[in-house]
């Protein structure tokens, strides 16, 4: 198994030459949620063996009833814990922290991001490490909600990870769903929220500024953790923490998303971070970084 | 006088309930406004209170479906359709959960306004891939519909009849299936929901002067159709869907869709036109809107080639108090 500060520096890796090889990609994402995604795959979640194909099969169709189709989830492996993301276009830092976690075939981020295939670049449910097709913002946090009620009520074990991202703290629908699972007093339900303090239009200050975040969270009933959230050790205690507490707990981890390759942060300045499609210095740039990353 | 049965739904919920122990009940602070409160009192933990808030309301009965139990969710259609419209779509519609979704109050049944008709939602509902839509259209249809629904898979949205409703049919709702009420050949009127009680006493009166006439009430708006309906349709000369509805995306609309590819009968659309609308007493706004039994016996008379009888008008129609529905909960 490999260690967790590698895998959270796979995870950049596996996306840069995503982002290389498309020329377009969510790069940013990836950089500021490294150390999050590879904590919680390698020391916190209890995820099981992966039961997805090593190598992904081709898409074969949207569910239909009573034809679910293929289930991203499948990857995630067939222990208690679940871990979601929310914000779907995070999807290329999960299909790498699948392969960095052994859970899929290296070979498959190229194989499988072509039409007709899996590794869709805003992911949907059918997407290897992927549950719900959130891609529409605010909208993963509910469903898991509404299965940590299920999990409650029919006494079933583990934890529910919900990864959110803050743009999500803008959404009504986001508080709708702490408001609910607050009421229901959810125990097996665990936020990590990814305040990385961008959006599509630049940074979240000149776009919507979200003010104090912890004390919202807080008002709102949850146990906040407020973190370093490129600490390994910070976020490792923050979530096992989390797991004692009997109420709703939000870990909210201060990122940096331009955190690894040197040309981000100009982009953080100028606001254009959110999606990457590389100029050709950015390109050899990122390409002379990824080497000695 | 027809049997009126009282809160039939109310009933079927809780007997549903002692039948399946994965049934749960989500209610948005309408539960004893879609008679789900005798549930709720029977099976208190197997009732959510997830408050005012319908975006996280929908996606929770994914979630709770996800994890094997049978989540239904009834409330007022508008609130059950209109506002969470994404939600219902991408993790309810598009997944193909096994979710029950209710919508009380249909079309121009409430002096509550434009907030609280649907006019849209079978249209929002049927536009929908995956998704099953069905209106109730008496006492009968509300008593077996949790039956009749209990082994489709995908998600389900019906259209629901609350309070004192009218008890038209023996024979239990099947799903799919439409019900032949009068059996004339030449027009045959298509009705649906709240309008099947009106479209029967007239039906019942005009086949008198009209043995050709006749009824067929549409529970299952989609799939549309069934071998009897399409029958049916093949024989007429004439047919009028009767709907209280927007026609551009109710009833009028699939049976329009089917009679462009299935040439036959000439189609005479009766529902609410391209217009929103306001509050009042049911007849009222029936008139107003043109909806009401006059529109009907006028569009069979038109049918039959005979010139009207009574025109309808709003001038000549006496504006009454409003009387709040006492049967009901908050008096809508």
């Amino acid at each position: 198994m490999m260690q967790t500060k590698d895998v959270a520096n796979e995870i950049r890796k596996h996306t840069a030459r995503w982002t290389i090889r498309a020329n377009g990609g969510y790069l940013a994402q990836a950089c500021g949620s490294a150390e999050i995604l590879s904590t919680l795959f390698n020391d916190v979640l209890d995820l099981g063996k992966s039961t997805g194909p090593f190598m992904p099969s081709e898409f074969i169709g949207v569910p239909k009833p009573g034809a679910p189709g293929t289930r991203g989830e499948s990857w995630l492996g067939n222990g208690p814990d679940l871990l979601v993301i929310s914000p779907a276009h995070y999807a290329t830092a999960m299909y790498s922290a699948l392969v960095a976690t052994g859970r899929m075939d290296e070979q498959a981020l190229i194989k499988c991001s072509k039409d007709g295939q899996l590794l869709e670049m805003i992911g949907a449910e059918h997407s290897p490490g992927m549950v719900v097709s959130s891609g529409s913002l605010a909208t993963a946090l509910s469903v898991c909600v509404g299965r940590a009620i299920a999990r409650q009520k029919l006494n079933k074990p583990g934890f529910i990870w919900v990864f959110l991202s803050d743009g999500e703290l803008q959404e009504g629908a986001t508080w709708e769903a702490l408001q609910l699972a607050k009421a229901m007093k959810l125990s097996n339900l665990k936020i990590v929220i990814d305040n990385n303090g961008m959006q599509v239009d630049g940074q979240m200050n000149n776009v919507m500024p979200l003010g104090a975040i912890e004390d919202k969270l807080r008002a709102f009933g949850c146990e906040v953790y407020d973190i370093d959230g490129h600490n390994l050790e910070e976020i490792n205690l923050a979530c096992k923490s989390a797991l004692q507490d009997d109420s709703l707990s939000v870990i909210l981890a201060r990122t940096k998303p331009w955190t690894g390759f040197s040309f981000l942060l100009d982009r953080w300045e100028n606001n254009k971070l959110h999606f990457i499609r590389l100029t050709e210095i950015e390109k050899e740039i990122l390409t002379k970084e990824l080497a000695v990353l | 006088m027809k049997e009126v049965v009282s809160k039939p739904f109310a009933q079927a919920l809780k007997s549903h309930g002692s039948a399946n122990e994965k049934l749960v009940v989500v209610t948005n602070d309408l539960t004893a406004s879609c008679e789900a409160d005798l549930f709720a009192q029977s099976f208190p933990d197997r009732h959510i209170s997830a408050g005012m808030a319908e975006q996280a309301l929908i996606a929770t009965l994914s979630g709770l479906s996800d994890e094997g139990l049978y989540p239904l969710y009834p409330s007022f259609a508008v609130f059950a359709t209109r506002r969470p419209y994404e939600q219902i779509a991408l993790t309810i519609a598009y997944p193909a959960k096994k979710v029950r979704l209710f919508g009380f109050l249909p079309g121009l049944t409430t002096p509550g306004g434009v907030t609280h008709q649907a006019i849209d939602d079978l249209g929002l509902m049927t536009q929908l891939p995956n998704m099953t839509v069905l209106e109730a259209a008496d006492a009968t249809d509300m008593s077996t519909i949790l039956d009749a629904i209990k082994d489709i898979p995908g998600p389900i949205y019906a259209r629901g009849l609350r309070g004192e409703v009218p008890k038209l049919f023996k024979e239990p709702l099947i799903v799919g299936q439409s019900r032949d009420i009068f059996p004339g050949e030449q027009v045959v009127v298509l009705a649906t929901g709240s309008m099947v009680e009106i479209a029967f006493n007239e039906v019942e009166t005009l086949r008198n002067e009209f043995p050709e006439l006749g009824l067929i009430c549409i529970n299952t708006l989609k799939p549309f159709g069934d071998k009897n309906l399409f029958e049916r349709l093949k024989k007429a000369k004439i047919v009028i869907t009767y709907e209280n509805h927007l026609i551009s995306s109710g009833l009028a609309k699939a049976v329009a869709l089917y009679l462009a590819q299935n040439p036959g009968p000439k189609l005479m659309p009766i529902g609410i036109a391209d217009t929103f609308t306001h509050g009042g007493t049911q007849d009222y706004l029936f008139n107003f809107y043109g909806i009401g039994k006059r529109s009907l016996i006028n569009a069979i008379y038109k049918a039959f080639g005979k010139s009207s009888v009574n025109v309808e008008s709003n001038n000549d129609f006496n504006k009454s108090e409003i009387l709040l529905n006492k049967s009901v909960a908050e008096g809508l």
